[in-house]
C-alpha cells in the first residue's frame, strides 16, 4: 500500500481498544500498521488524560476505535470537536471529544480531529479479529491515508 | 429506618458502594462499605508454572501492574533461592519509583484534585478532570505531565507502559541503556518543579479543609509499612514494621513471617478481605497502610528534599498525623522522595551494568515477596511442587489492609457530615472523598480468604428479611 505519511507530518493517530477482546483491538491493530507506514501513532487500551500532551503537538488527530454502530466490515469517518463531557463517574478514561477538550484547556490546542469508527461485531475474549473487522481495518488505514 | 446508597463510589479504582442507614430523626445509625467485584486469581493460578506468575498477577490491575510484577518476581526469586544482581535490584527500584510517581499523580491530580481545587460541594457533573482543566489548567497540565513522566520511565525501561514483561524471576530482562538514562535525567528537573509547586499550592489551601482534616478517619489505628534496617522509608525491600497509633514500635516481621503478624478476616457484606494485626485481633489490631502509614512508621525518608517536607508536615500536624485526609499530603511528599530516589539510582555506579539476571530452577517449595505498592504493603505468597507448578497462592493487597480502617472512616465522616433531614450532594461526596483519600484499588484487593462471603437476602417492601442464602 502506498501512503504519504509525510503529507501531514504533525498528524497523530491514536488507536485504542483491548487486545484481549476480539474485534476491540481493531483500533490498535490499524494504528500498528499505520506506524509502519510512518505515521506517528499511539496505542492505548483506553483514552487517558496523558494523551492530551501528545495531542498538543499535533495539528491533526485521528482516533481509531472499534464500533458496533457501523456495519461490520465498514467504517465511518466522523469529524470531531472538543466537548467538555466526561465519560462517566470513574474518570479513568475519556471520550475522544473529552480528550480533545483537555488538550484545549491545558495546552491551548487548535487543530482538526476525526474519529474513524471501525465496524465490528465480535468482542468475546480472544486475540483474533474477525474477517469483517480485518476488512474494516484495511479500509480504516486507507481512510487515514486519504484524509 | 431510611437508607442512602452511594453507588458507585466515583473516582476510585474498581467498584464499590456505600450503604448509610439513617434513624427516623435523620441521624446516621450505621454505614457499610461494600466492594462489589470479585476476582479469584489465587484459585485460577493453581497448576501454572511459577515463572508465569509475574505476567499473570500483573493483569490484576491496569493502574499498578508494576507493583504486582515486582512482588511476584521477588516471590519467584525466593522460590529459586537466588540473590539477584545488584544492578537488577536497582533497576527494579527505579521502575518502582516511576510507578509511585505516576500512580500518586493519578490519585492526586485526576481523582482527588477535583474535590480539593473545585470544592467538595462543586457541581458533581463538572467535578472531574475536565472540570479541573477548565478552571485550573496549569494544575491539570502538571498532573498530566507528572504522570506521563512516570509512565515514560516505565516505557523506556520495560518497553510498555502497562503489563510489561521486563521484570522477571531473577532480575530484569535487559540492562538500562545509556541513552535512556540520559533521557530520564533530562526530564527529571521538570517533574521536580511540578511537585514543588504542587506541594506549595496544597499547603496554602489546607486551612480550607480544617473540618475534613478533623473528621476524615481520625480514629485510633495501628500503622504498618516496610522499613529499611535503620527504620527509614523503604519502598522496594525491608521488613514489615507495625507501629501503634502514636508511632510506638509494636513489632517487626520479616516478609516470610508475615503470617505470624497478619491474619485475614472475611466480611459478610464485601468481597474484600479484612487483614488485621494477629496478636491484637479486631478492633485493636486494625491498621492502616499506604503513604501516610509509611511516613508515620518511618524515621525519615532518607532524601534531602522529602525530609524537609516531612519535617514541615510533622511540625504542622504532629509526629504521627492521624487524619486520613493527610494521605494526600503524604502522597505528595512521597512523589518528592521517588523523584529524588530516581536521581540517586541513576547516578549510582553500576546502574548501566549488563549483569541483570540470575538464573536457577526451583530450589524452594515456598516463597514470599513483599513491596510497598503506591497504596501500601503488597504481599505475594506462593507454594509450588517439585516441578515448579503452583499449588497455592495468597495475595494480600494494599487496599485490603485498609479495609477495616476505610469502614471506620466512612462511618465517622457520615456521622459528622450527613444530616438526613437536609441531604445535600456535597455531604455524600465527602463520604466518597474519604474513600478516595485512601486511593483504594479495589480491582486489586478483592481476593478470597477461604470461602467467599456471598450472601443473598430476600427482603419485603417494608425491608424485613424474608429469606437468606449464605455460601
Amino acid at each position: 500500500m502506498s501512503c504519504e505519511a509525510e503529507r501531514c507530518p504533525s498528524a497523530l493517530v491514536i488507536g485504542y481498544g483491548s487486545s484481549l477482546r476480539g474485534d476491540d483491538q481493531a483500533g490498535p491493530m490499524a494504528a500498528g500498521q499505520l506506524s509502519r507506514l510512518g505515521f506517528a501513532c499511539r496505542v492505548a487500551a483506553q483514552l487517558t488524560p496523558e494523551l492530551a500532551a501528545d495531542i498538543a503537538a499535533a495539528r491533526r488527530v485521528i482516533f481509531l476505535d472499534a464500533s458496533v454502530e457501523v456495519a461490520p466490515g465498514e467504517i465511518a469517518v466522523l469529524p470531531l470537536t472538543p466537548q467538555p463531557v466526561a465519560s462517566g463517574p470513574f474518570d479513568h478514561h475519556l471520550t475522544p471529544a473529552g480528550l480533545l477538550q483537555l488538550a484545549v484547556d491545558c495546552y491551548n490546542w487548535r487543530g482538526e480531529a476525526y474519529l474513524i469508527a471501525i465496524g465490528c461485531d465480535r468482542f468475546a475474549l480472544g486475540e483474533n479479529c474477525s474477517t469483517p473487522a480485518q476488512r474494516a481495518i484495511a479500509r480504516a488505514i486507507r481512510a487515514v491515508c486519504d484524509l | 429506618m431510611k437508607k442512602i446508597t452511594i453507588a458507585p463510589v466515583s473516582r476510585i479504582e474498581g467498584h464499590a458502594h456505600i450503604t448509610i442507614h439513617l434513624r427516623e430523626d435523620g441521624e446516621v445509625e450505621s454505614t457499610q462499605f461494600h466492594v462489589t467485584q470479585v476476582r479469584g486469581f489465587e484459585k485460577f493460578v493453581e497448576g501454572r508454572p511459577y515463572y508465569e506468575m509475574p505476567g499473570i498477577t500483573a493483569r490484576i490491575c491496569g493502574i499498578c501492574p508494576i507493583s504486582h510484577l515486582l512482588a511476584s518476581a521477588k516471590t519467584c526469586d525466593a522460590l529459586m533461592a537466588v540473590r539477584i544482581p545488584p544492578t537488577a535490584a536497582m533497576l527494579r527500584e527505579l521502575i518502582h519509583c516511576a510507578q509511585v510517581v505516576q500512580s500518586h499523580a493519578l490519585s492526586f491530580f485526576h481523582l482527588s484534585a477535583p474535590d480539593l481545587l473545585l470544592g467538595m460541594d462543586f457541581d458533581p457533573a463538572r467535578r472531574n478532570v475536565l472540570g479541573l482543566a477548565a478552571k485550573w489548567p496549569e494544575q491539570a497540565r502538571d498532573g498530566i505531565e507528572l504522570r506521563k513522566f512516570g509512565q515514560q520511565i516505565i516505557e523506556r525501561l520495560a518497553g510498555e507502559r502497562v503489563h510489561p514483561s521486563w521484570i522477571v524471576p531473577g532480575g530484569v530482562a535487559s540492562p538500562l541503556e545509556s541513552e535512556a538514562r540520559e533521557e530520564i535525567l533530562q526530564r527529571l528537573p521538570h517533574a521536580r518543579e511540578i511537585i514543588r509547586r504542587t506541594l506549595e499550592l496544597y499547603k496554602s489551601m489546607l486551612d480550607r479543609f480544617a473540618e475534613e482534616v478533623e473528621n476524615f478517619g481520625t480514629s485510633a489505628t495501628m500503622w504498618a509499612a516496610l522499613v529499611d534496617p535503620a527504620g527509614n522509608l523503604q519502598l522496594y525491600d525491608g521488613r514489615i514494621r507495625f507501629a501503634g497509633m502514636n508511632g510506638e514500635l509494636i513489632g517487626d516481621a520479616a516478609p516470610e513471617q508475615y503470617g505470624g503478624a497478619i491474619a485475614e478476616a472475611s466480611l459478610a457484606d464485601s468481597y474484600m478481605k479484612a487483614p488485621y494485626y494477629r496478636p491484637l485481633g479486631i478492633p485493636n489490631g486494625i491498621y492502616r497502610v499506604g503513604p501516610l502509614a509509611r511516613l508515620n512508621v518511618a524515621g525519615c525518608c532518607g532524601t534531602p528534599e522529602a525530609d524537609r517536607e516531612l519535617a514541615e508536615f510533622r511540625q504542622r500536624f504532629g509526629r504521627v498525623p492521624a487524619s486520613s485526609f493527610h494521605y494526600h499530603y503524604a502522597r505528595l511528599i512521597e512523589i518528592t522522595y521517588a523523584l529524588e530516589r530516581i536521581k540517586q539510582l541513576l547516578d549510582t555506579p553500576g546502574i548501566l551494568d549488563s549483569q541483570v539476571r540470575a538464573r536457577a530452577e526451583v530450589n524452594a517449595a515456598e516463597g514470599v515477596g513483599v513491596i510497598e505498592a503506591p497504596r501500601g504493603t503488597l504481599i505475594h505468597h506462593y507454594k509450588v511442587d517439585a516441578n515448579g507448578a503452583m499449588k497455592w497462592a495468597n495475595l494480600i493487597v494494599a487496599t485490603g489492609h485498609n479495609n477495616l480502617a476505610i469502614g471506620r472512616g466512612v462511618e465517622q465522616v457520615a456521622r459528622h457530615f450527613i444530616d438526613g433531614n437536609r441531604l445535600r450532594e456535597g455531604m455524600l461526596n465527602r463520604v466518597s472523598a474519604l474513600v478516595r483519600a485512601f486511593d483504594p484499588c479495589l480491582s486489586c484487593s478483592t481476593h478470597a480468604s477461604g470461602v467467599l462471603p456471598l450472601r443473598i437476602e430476600l427482603r419485603s417492601a417494608s425491608g424485613a428479611v424474608l429469606d437468606e442464602l449464605r455460601s
